[in-house]
């Protein structure tokens, strides 16, 4: 089991293997669990997010295509859109989070929790080091767009400012960001 | 760097980051084959939007979630609940310990009563006792309704998660058209040929949409859930087309 690929682990699923599903879920729940926690921000969502990843995978025989990428990126991508759909559902039912608290929260979960072990990897460093060339505003789109599932027109009735604005903010930000993704990538 | 002067040019982050509706991304597809400026941002894009999910701090899980999170999956398979999907659909019984009005109820009050239950759940992480989780339906897309046209893979699935001080009906569905507006899907329970309803949730661009149902507590069976697509999320009865329906066990070839 160990020697297996993903893809040839995700077939075994799909034909009903349990052990299969146990091997995922060693190999990835890790990073699954670290997602949600950085798009919930809360231990009892997270919980809820893996489980919800991990139960379509077996319920539904969810299909990865490996020619289509790696599997943690197809990974990854459900569980950010099952983690926003969840996030989505629980603003409906709150009040709208000021956005203040959004960047506030954001690394919060660090200091509460003191017994977690953060483990950064190779790849964090780099685009964390990417990300520090970021204004403070551009950060601010990336992490509302991406991480917490608002869209463009949300981002721009917060901030009180024209979509066409947030726009450039982002295509400024994606270009930075790739400027030194790729500068970071030549020095390593 | 900007010469975006038509209006398609202008959306093509609606587009990438997965808004706008059916007819507008068509449009942006037709366009980026020939706009120079939009494939190169389409380009940097792609660079980037999937690299920003490494900027994730890896943390350890908790050492219950495994129990947590397999332990009911694992279960469920000795339910030959989900072995085989003939199996599934000839044993699509749902075993409510609640009568359908009081199904209602737990959803009029049901994120009341779920927002004060995750609070505690915070809090006490020490003793979590594992779900039982029962894929309870499959659910199919009702391709008459025109509205799968784009989407070869629409399917759903409803379950009960089922841990000792709490019980949810999920309804989670895959590839559906995303809601526009005050659109909603809502969620339908079929007993003796009473329809009740058991909820609303939207679908994003991902198409991907989660409904979760807490329930007090279960009774009775169920004998087929249905999805409709609403124009809003107050009907008392269907008013949209049917998106899905639970597999018969009559009819378990493609119908
Ligand atoms: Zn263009």
């Amino acid at each position: 089991m160990p020697n297996h690929s993903d893809g040839e682990l995700m077939r075994q699923l799909r034909e009903g293997r349990r052990d299969a599903l146990a091997e995922l879920y060693d190999r990835h729940v890790r990073l699954v669990y670290s997602f949600a926690v950085r798009v919930a921000g809360s231990e009892s969502l997270a919980r809820e997010i893996v489980q919800l990843v991990f139960t379509r995978l077996w319920a539904t025989k969810a299909e990865y295509d490996s020619s289509k990428g790696a599997y943690t990126s197809w990974l990854i991508t459900m569980t950010r859109h099952i983690s926003i759909d969840v996030l989505r559902r629980e603003r409906r039912h709150q009040a709208m989070v000021p956005i203040d608290d959004i960047n506030e929260s954001y690394g919060s979960l660090n200091s509460d929790n003191p017994e977690s072990v953060f483990i950064r990897s190779d790849q964090q460093s780099v685009i964390a080091t990417a990300s520090r060339r970021l204004s403070q505003p551009q950060r601010r789109v990336i992490e509302l767009l991406y991480w917490k599932g608002y869209t463009l027109n949300e981002i721009a009735e917060m901030g009180g400012e024209p979509v066409g604005t947030v726009k450039s903010r982002l295509h400024q930000a994606l270009k930075t960001l790739r400027r030194h993704l790729q500068g970071l990538r030549e020095e390593s | 760097m900007n010469n975006r002067e038509t209006s398609t040019c202008e959306v093509l982050f609606e587009y990438l980051s997965g808004e706008g509706s059916d007819m507008q991304r068509k449009r942006v597809e037709r366009h980026l084959a020939t706009c120079s400026s939009c494939k190169e941002d389409a380009a940097l894009w792609g660079e980037v939007w999937d690299r920003l999910a490494d900027d994730v701090e890896l943390i350890e899980p908790p050492a219950d979630l495994k129990e947590y999170v397999l332990g009911p999956l694992m279960e469920s398979t000795n339910d030959k609940q989900i072995k085989k999907t003939s199996t599934l659909r000839n044993r699509i019984y749902l075993r409510w310990a609640i009568g359908t009005a009081i199904v209602l109820a737990a959803f009029l009050s049901g994120w009341l009563f779920r927002d004060a239950q995750s609070g505690i759940s915070g809090q006490e992480t020490s003793v979590q006792t594992p779900a039982n989780i029962e894929t309870l339906f499959r659910l199919s897309a009702v391709r008459e309704s025109g509205k799968f046209d784009d989407s070869t893979h629409a399917y759903g699935v409803a379950c009960l998660v089922r841990s000792d001080n709490k019980e949810q009906f999920v309804v989670y569905v895959f590839g559906s058209p995303q809601t526009r507006g005050g659109e909603a899907y809502q969620v339908w329970l079929l007993k003796d040929g009473k329809r009740t309803s058991a909820g609303t949730f939207t679908v994003g661009a991902s198409g991907i949409g989660i409904m979760t149902l807490p329930l007090t507590e279960g009774i009775s069976d169920i004998d087929a859930v249905g999805v409709t697509l609403e124009p809003d999320s107050h009907s008392s009865s269907p008013r949209g087309p049917k998106m899905f329906g639970s597999s018969q066990p009559a009819t378990s070839g493609d119908a």
